[in-house]
């Protein structure tokens, strides 16, 4: 499909120039999000400037038919917004006012392109932050997350986007904008929290309304190590049995270990099987009590150590070292994949010993990265680009840790989305009223299907199954 | 909630109906579908004590499975007829007066816990299964259910997600949307859908569980949920601070609001012996927070204040057969109270004003059996909450209210999408027709 001039230059009117972009070199950023087995080029990308431009934007995609996918920063990693025969991409990346600050409130409106971080930043000084905080909340958008209804390594204790999310503005598929309520007491049905995960095939998020939360009294982050894997696990059923529930839970296995250390240099022991990262929060008054009973669960299990963070400094970095881990991978293989799936956390061992008898027997390895209290695994499979079929090999066994987590009374995806990386499994999780259910909800908001198609379902009008392109670069 | 005061307030069949009821549905048969796949002591005509409003069902149903519910659906929906669901009928009174009612659908035989996780902290449990019940399991395993219900030992937790339910916990835990993990769930094309899971996060395709939670029966029927469990804390107290005057609670609830106190429950009363403003806090944790954070409220209180213990937060005795929910923001939910509070200075009974200072969500209840005073009292309220820009769902009110006044109040935002919404999952209208906003 090439677009008409005509169109084109409506397009254009509408964002100006420094909105537009339709060169090969411009274009070529927004060939793939953080998913990079497949690309794809859109004929032109608009970044419109506030919520009226963007309903324009889609007022005249609507009215010619023609297909429109929304973009953020692009990190994410299921493939969500990947312009596989979509000519026109929408950006919020100029989408960046902060709208108004009511503390009195606890909340806060941002236009959709603010980066999530930057929500946090906005009122640190008084007290408050956001609590959902993916790894990547340098760079990631609010539009994004709540069309991801992103996690975090917090959201243990205090939930996901669609937990702190209080309303939204978005511009539906005709380009109507419309406003949504979600405060506790919303009359009608939960618009705004079904919208929450779809992943930009339902509409175009402009501005989010979202609760901030008052910064906990104290903080302890406390360090474990363990001989493997199984014994961490252990641990981190024992810490919920006790009836704690951490702020953060997070688990990484040998492999990300030898990763993160030659990185970032915290001083984890070479020979760590695994560590959990455990952070406890709340009132001075509790925090000794409930750390005791940590470390003791964590010893019960097996721990050959368990450290607290001395001071501010060594948390940050401690931190540094989880969230930046994905960028770590680097210094194990040329490539990696991200895999996310979910198990009830009380299967962890289980799906850990799946993974490595898939690892073995695809001949690939696979490092462990876990939300652990939540039962959301990020194995990350390691291989080269330029074996012959490799890439292949890992998509087939990313599929298989995925099915074998479903099988497990788990979720294909705890955070990434289907995308179009997933949308072949869709049919292991859900039966076919639930797909068709979905598909209702679907035409109800987005009837010509225009917006962001080929997405987490299998493409129904055309029948087709997506192309894959050689598998190109790595993350 | 508390026992509504219209008839028929259980679903025990062995209720006595009450007869003078003004209004029956047509008289209908059973298709005979459903006569031939459910047992006879499923069926039973309505009488009296089954009606919602005042509409009285033709038809009693008792489901006992999911295939049941397919079944009754399926076959009412061949024969276009109207389904009202039922679970503990604590929650029948919210709503307009349905468009028709042919089939009161008791979910109350569906009451088995199904599946509880304690190290996942996950539970299961049919639709019928009462919230007391629920607690009452998983209290032997140190946990809980954050929702909170006056009417515990009746309101069943297919109803309180129906409704998104919950009174003081949506302060420290949120509402049912906040809990919910997943569903079985029957819709008005008679699908069995399973919504969400059994994890806490899942984002695989559209999350169907945040649409039918609190869509109050009108896009399916519920039959069974999982939620997401609480640890019991190690120790717990509620505290009543009795202001002396409105402007110090405003003092105390800001206050309170802006502390880093993780307060479980932050509400308010208007206590009816004094006519003085009460807040009451319920404090959770180890028994040293629990002490630290009591500490701290000492505090904060402006000093004139008297705090001391209670027994349980806020519950409102006596009888009422007018409710009014108002919504307003914490930041102006003492102005609004207050301006609620002005506008019942000449009730002819006192009535009851309580509510959260955490979400800015009040009631007021009036016991009021001349319906034209009662019509009055509903019309001054919701004009003192507007004055006030609140918003105001009337919960509970005699039908010759409910007849003219739509007690959803205007229609939101979104509303041709909630429309296209009840198109798709319920394209023949006949699950709790005309009984949600905008007669939906
Ligand atoms: C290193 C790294 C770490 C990560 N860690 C986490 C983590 O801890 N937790 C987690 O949940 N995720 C994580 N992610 C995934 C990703 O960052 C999140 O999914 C994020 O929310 C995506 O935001 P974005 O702005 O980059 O969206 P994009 O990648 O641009 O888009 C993602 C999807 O959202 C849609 N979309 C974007 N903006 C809008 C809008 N305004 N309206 C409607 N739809 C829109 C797109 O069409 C696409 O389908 C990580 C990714 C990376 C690369």
């Amino acid at each position: 499909m090439t677009l008409a001039g005509q169109l084109r230059r409506r397009l254009r009117d509408v964002v100006g120039d420094e909105g537009f972009v339709d060169s090969a070199a411009g274009l070529r950023v927004y060939e793939c999000d953080g998913y990079t087995m497949e690309k794809a080029l859109p004929e032109l990308v608009v970044l419109p400037a506030n919520t009226d431009e963007l309903s324009r934007v889609v007022r005249l995609c609507h009215r010619e038919g023609v297909p429109f996918v929304p973009r953020g920063a692009g990190t994410g990693v299921s493939g969500g917004c990947l312009p596989y025969e979509i000519p026109v991409m929408i950006g919020t990346s100029r989408m960046r006012k902060i709208r108004r600050v009511d503390i009195a409130n606890r909340l806060i409106e941002v236009e959709a392109g603010v980066v999530n971080l930057e929500v946090s930043r906005q009122v640190e000084a008084a007290g408050y932050y956001y609590a959902p905080d993916p790894s990547s909340q340098s760079a990631c958008t609010i539009g994004g997350n709540v069309a991801e209804n992103s996690g975090g390594p917090h959201t243990l204790k205090y939930g996901v986007t669609v937990n702190h999310l209080l309303g939204i503005e978005m511009v539906l598929p005709d380009g109507e904008i419309v406003r949504l309520e979600r405060t506790n007491d919303i009359t009608g049905y939960d618009l705004a929290g079904v919208f929450t995960g779809s992943e930009g095939t339902l509409g175009i998020t402009t501005a989010a309304t979202l609760r901030l939360m008052p910064k906990p009294q104290a903080v302890t982050t406390l360090l474990a190590i363990f001989p493997g894997i199984v014994e961490a696990s252990r641990a981190v059923s024992a810490i919920i049995a006790a009836g704690i529930v951490p702020a953060a839970l997070e688990m990484m296995d040998a492999l990300v270990i030898e990763a993160v250390e030659a990185a970032y240099r915290f001083g984890f022991p070479p020979d760590a099987g695994a560590v959990l990262i455990i952070e406890l929060d709340g009132l001075e008054a509790g925090l000794e009590e409930l750390c005791g009973r940590v470390e003791d669960a964590c010893r019960q299990a097996a721990a050959s150590e368990v450290r607290r963070a001395a001071n501010e400094a060594e948390r940050a970095l401690l931190w540094k070292s989880r969230k930046r881990a994905f960028g770590a991978m680097g210094r194990l293989a040329p490539n990696y994949c991200t895999q996310d799936g979910v198990v009830p956390r009380s299967k962890l061992p289980q799906i850990v010993e799946a993974i490595a008898e898939i690892s073995s027997r695809y001949h690939l390895r696979i490092a462990n990265l876990m939300h652990a209290g939540d039962g959301n695994i990020h194995p990350l499979v390691l291989y080269d680009d330029s074996n012959d079929n490799e890439a292949e090999r890992v998509v087939a066994a990313g599929h298989e840790i995925l099915t074998a987590c479903v099988k497990l009374g788990g979720s294909l995806t705890g955070e990434h989305g289907i995308g179009v990386e997933k949308i072949e499994l869709m049919s292991k999780s859900f039966s076919d009223d639930d797909l068709s259910a979905m598909a209702d909800l679907r035409d109800a908001f987005n009837p010509t299907g225009l917006c962001n198609p080929h997405k987490i379902f299998p493409t129904d009008r055309a029948c087709i199954e997506i192309k894959r392109p050689r598998p190109r670069g790595g993350g | 909630m508390r026992t509504p005061s219209t008839p028929g307030n259980s679903d025990n069949p062995g209720n006595a109906g009450n007869p003078g009821n003004p209004k029956l549905a047509a008289d209908i048969a059973l298709p005979s579908g459903l006569t031939a796949a459910l047992h006879p002591g499923q069926m039973r005509r309505g009488r009296g004590a089954d009606a919602i409003d005042d509409v009285t069902p033709a038809f009693v149903l008792t489901v006992r499975s999911d295939e049941d519910v397919v079944r009754v659906v399926d076959e009412a929906r061949r024969a276009e007829l109207a389904i009202v669901p039922a679970g503990g009928a604590t929650k029948l009174g919210i709503g307009n007066i349905a468009r028709a009612l042919d089939l009161r659908v008791s979910l109350g035989g569906m009451a088995s816990i199904i599946e509880h996780s304690p190290q996942d902290m996950v539970v299961t449990a049919q639709a019928g299964v009462s919230l007391a019940r629920l607690n009452l399991a998983l209290g032997k395993h140190g946990q809980r259910i954050c929702i909170d219900q006056a009417a515990d030992d009746r309101s069943t937790i297919g109803g309180i997600v129906a409704c998104n339910a919950t009174e003081s916990f949506a302060y420290g835990y949120g509402t049912p949307r906040d809990l919910v993990l997943g569903m079985s769930v029957v819709d008005g094309k008679a699908r069995l859908l399973n919504p969400g899971g059994k994890v806490v996060k899942n984002v695989s395709g559209y999350d169907l569980v945040r649409m039918f939670t609190g869509s109050y029966g009108t896009l399916g029927i519920i039959t069974s949920v999982t939620l997401r469990t609480h640890p019991i804390p190690l120790a717990e107290r509620a505290l009543a601070i009795d202001c002396n005057d409105i402007v110090e609670l405003e003092t105390l609830r800001a206050a309170l609001f802006a502390s880093h106190l993780p307060l479980a429950c932050l509400d308010f009363e208007l206590a009816r012996e004094s006519g003085g403003w009460r807040a009451i806090v319920k404090i959770e944790g180890t028994a040293g927070e629990v002490d630290y954070q009591h500490e701290c409220i000492e505090q904060i209180a402006p000093t004139r204040c008297h705090v001391f213990e209670r027994a349980v937060p806020v519950r409102v005795a006596g009888r009422s057969n007018v409710v009014l929910r108002v919504s307003s923001k914490p930041s102006a939910v003492v102005a609004t109270a207050r301006a609620i509070a002005d506008t019942i200075g000449d009730a002819t009974e006192m009535p009851a004003l309580a509510g959260r200072l955490g979400d800015g969500i009040m009631r007021v209840r009036i016991q009021e059996e001349d319906p034209r005073r009662a019509l009055n009292f509903v019309r001054r309220m919701s004009e003192a909450a507007k004055q006030a820009e609140a918003s105001v769902v009337i919960e509970r009110a005699p039908s010759e209210i409910k007849r003219i006044i739509d007690v959803w109040g205007e229609r939101p935002a979104g509303f041709a999408l909630m429309r296209r919404l009840k198109d798709a999952f319920d394209p023949q209208g006949i699950l709790s027709p005309g009984r949600f906003v905008g007669a939906l």
